[in-house]
Formats: structure tokens, sequence, C-alpha cells
């Protein structure tokens, strides 16, 4: 439990080194191909199939049913 | 030119709502958005195929709120490895070699040891199986937040999964952060062809999300994930070659060989790191994302992916995607096994060993007017024992490759 909590302050420490930009300043970060999915069906499916085929999983927009017992 | 006006009004909007909800809120100042894919699996070695078909529809009801439906259609063949043995014990019936449709394990056998290589075994039926899956999601933005509920379920022959889940979204500090929470839960139902059985299983799932301004040029996403499983979680196909066997498991049809077991809880947790940056000369964008993740099975595993959004101008992009993972085994896992555990729990399931993956990919896409995406992708994966970091430890085992083909039609109104 302890390394999840080492995991969250770390995160918030790197969080914290953002700088400010302002609204009008964020042209570039509104662009479609600097957004997290830029195509989520796409990643959707990447990842059950890797999730089928694996032991991990989580985070990367996967989700849904399906055991892939086969 | 008016698609170019469109596009700067479009920016500024999106900069005037501020953050991290970013770009995908580009995409809702419109009435509606339907996406088509078309995927096809295919593993090397005769192994499976998968024909995927997807739909999904989002319908913004009015400025604030929007429903999402997905629809989703598997049809699987082939066949896949029920079981894992040592070489010696398996005698060719028919074929060229042991890779061979049919074998038998042998009565008798050179005596075992742990290091005998070891072979899989190859259902000898086709399997044939279809898969449909649906999922509702509505959601609705305040000021500063946006909440999500939704809910789906996913059948198949022999298994039926039920899933509902709330989310949420919330600004900090004018846009500069956001904080997305996420909490699911999944109830499954498992009736396995040819098994007499009916088994249940859950799982509570969460995670926390925070995604973060570093400069006007890049951005970082975290997000840490925990899910808590329990019921029956193992796969009622798979079985294990177990010398001398063990009371407590299900005999398989054949001396020495059991269906497994595995525990009936796992805890699981993830931490994901994504950094994404955008490259000015080239007006590109490189997006850089690494996962760890364990879980109480003992299994380790990080996962690199690195994406390159490359746009080729008049609405033409090239997507290249390089993605490298390894995984330490299952506690409970090896390739057979010559003694008894005293948990009670064996598996020779070829995704709880040690293994490294490599897969490359390339996706190219073409814009009409802002409104019509055509995208055509594939992906190449392969699956290796000695890819793992740190070494392999049974070389040439369970390794296999397979291609994923995918055509994609966006159309938004």
């Amino acid at each position: 439990m302890s390394r999840y909590a080492n995991s969250l302050v770390f995160s918030l420490a790197i969080l914290s080194a953002c700088s400010p930009v302002q609204p009008w300043q964020r042209g570039i970060l509104a662009k479609p191909h600097m957004s997290l999915d830029p195509a989520p069906l796409e990643q959707h499916i990447h990842q059950h199939v890797h999730e089928s085929r694996e032991a991990a999983g989580g985070g990367l927009g996967a989700g849904g049913g399906g055991c892939g017992c086969k | 030119m008016a698609a170019n006006r469109g596009k700067g009004f479009q920016a500024l909007v999106i900069c005037a709502l501020g953050l991290p909800g970013l770009a995908t809120r580009a995409l809702e100042i419109q009435d509606a958005e339907v996406d088509f894919q078309y995927s096809r699996y295919r593993e090397c070695c005769n192994r499976m195929e998968v024909d995927m078909y997807t739909a999904s529809a989002t319908i913004f009801l009015n400025d604030r709120t929007h429903v999402s439906l997905d629809w989703l259609v598997d049809a699987v063949s082939g066949s896949s490895p029920v079981l894992s043995a040592p070489k010696e014990k398996l005698e060719v019936v028919s074929g060229a070699s042991v890779g061979g449709d049919v074998v038998r394990l042998r009565q008798d056998s050179p005596p075992l040891s742990s290091e005998s290589p070891a072979v899989d075994v190859m259902s000898s039926a086709t399997i044939r199986d279809q898969r449909h899956q649906l999922d509702l999601k509505l959601e609705r933005e305040f000021s500063n937040d946006t909440l999500s509920l939704g809910g789906g379920f996913s059948l198949e022959r022999d298994h039926r999964a039920y899933s509902i889940g709330v989310g949420g979204h919330r600004d900090f500090f004018k846009g500069q952060m956001a904080v997305a929470p996420e909490l699911n839960f999944v109830f499954n139902q498992v009736r396995p062809v040819g098994r007499d059985i009916k088994a249940d299983s859950q799982v509570l799932a969460t995670s926390l999300g925070m995604t973060g301004i570093l400069d006007k040029r890049s951005l970082l996403h975290l997000q840490l994930g925990y899910s808590h499983e329990r019921g029956f979680l193992s796969n009622p196909y798979k079985k294990v070659f177990l010398l001398g066997g063990d009371a407590r498991l299900t005999p398989g049809g054949f001396p020495d060989v059991f269906f497994e077991h595995r525990p009936a809880r796992r805890h699981r947790g993830f931490v994901l790191l994504r950094y994404m940056r955008h490259i000015d000369p080239l007006d590109s964008a490189l997006h850089l994302d690494y996962r760890f993740y364990r879980d109480d099975w003992a299994v380790r595993a990080h996962t690199i992916t690195l994406t390159w959004y490359q746009p080729l101008g008049t609405g033409w992009q090239l997507i290249p995607q390089v993605r490298y993972y390894s995984q330490g085994r299952a506690r409970f896992y090896r390739p057979f096994f010559l003694s008894r555990r005293s948990d009670g729990d064996y598996s020779s399931d070829y995704r709880l060993a040690d293994f490294g993956t490599l897969s490359g990919g390339m996706a190219l896409e073409k814009t009409w007017m802002d409104r019509l995406t055509l995208r055509a992708s594939f992906e190449y994966y392969d699956r290796q024992a000695g890819l793992r970091l740190g070494g392999q430890r049974q070389a040439g085992f369970s390794n296999f490759n397979f291609l994923l083909f995918g055509l994609a039609l966006k159309l938004r109104f």
C-alpha cells in the first residue's frame, strides 16, 4: 500500500512541475493529435487484443467484456 | 478556406474552454459523431482468427449533454493451446511432427525433470464463437466538471458480462490541471461448453487520472489504477500436466492431466505515465507511454509505447507506433508440474508465463472537410520468451505472432 502512496506523491510532485500556460496560449495543446486518445475506438480494440494475450491490463483505454478464454 | 475558418474558430473555443478535456472537447461542437471499424486478427501457426465489427455513435442532446453507444461483434475461429506438457510424454499419432494435429500422452516415458522441454498441445476441434458487446454512456458537463454514467453487457455462448460505471472530470487552476476519477463494477457469468459448471466472478475497478500542462507544447498524464477480482478466475478450458495428480483438481480426461485452478481473489494495480509533446517544425506529436503493472499473483509487467502523429497536409496523417511489453510469470504458473503445490493453484496458461513482446504498426488516415475520416492500420505483434526483461526461462516455448488489420470510417455531423 505504501508503494501506491509513494506513487501518488511522486505523481503529484511531477504534475506540480507544470508551468502556468494561459488559455489563449493553448492552441497547440488543443490540436487533435495532442489529445490523450486521438483514435479511441481503434485504441480500445488494440488494447482489448493485448489484454486477451497478456496478464497485465488497465489504463490504456480498454475495458468492456469478453473473458478471452480461448 | 471555410474549413480553415472553422478550424480557427474551434481552436479559439477550445482555448477558451481551458485545458485537458482538451481536444476531445473540440469534437463536441457538433450534433453527432458516428464511427465504424472492421478489424481482422490473425495469429500464426493455424491458431486463432477473429473478425471484429464495431460501430459507435455519439449524439449531443444539447451543448452540455451527450450519449455514446458502442456496439461490437467478434467472430472467433481457430484453435488454441489447451495444455503444455513435457516433450518426452507426447507421442505423435498422426501428422509430421509434435506440432501436428494429433498427439497423445505416453504411458511410459523417460524420467522427467523440470528442465525437460515443454510443448504446447492445441485444441483438437476448431473453436467457433461469436461475441456481442453493447455499451451505453451518458455524459453531462458542468462549469468545471464532467460527470458520466455508463453500463453495458457482453454476451457469448459460454460467458456473459454486465458492467456499470461512473466517472468524473474536474478542471483545476483555470484548466492548468484536470483530475478524472472512475469506478466500474463488472459481473461475469461463466458457463463453459462441455463442462458441467456454472461459475461467477465480480470485478471492482477504480482509477484516478491526472493531466497537467507542462508548457505550451507538452502535456503529462498520470493514472493510478486498482482493481479487485473475486470468484471463479480460472480459465475453464485450460488444463495442466501434473505428475502424480492432486485430489483437489478436476480430472482433465487423461492420466496426469487436470483442469487448471487459480486463486479466487486477485488484487491488481498499475501506474501509467503518458507524455505528449508537439514538435513545431513538423507539426507532429510524440506520445510516449509507460505502464507498470503488478498483482498479488506475482505478475509484474512493463509496457512502453511510442507513437508518432505526423500530419502530411491536405488532411492526410501518418501514425507509426512501436510497443514493448515484458512480463514475469504468476507464482502458480509452470509449463508442467512434477509435484503438488501446497496452495492447490496450478496453471499452464501461456498468458501467465514469463515472456516479452515487441510490436509495431502504422496507421494512415485522410480527413475531408473536417467531417469524414477514413483510416487504415495494421499491427504486427511478436511474442517470444526470450524478449522478457532479464532473459528467458523456456526458449522457443509458446512463442507466436499475430497481425491485426483495421479499416475505420468516422463521420461528424
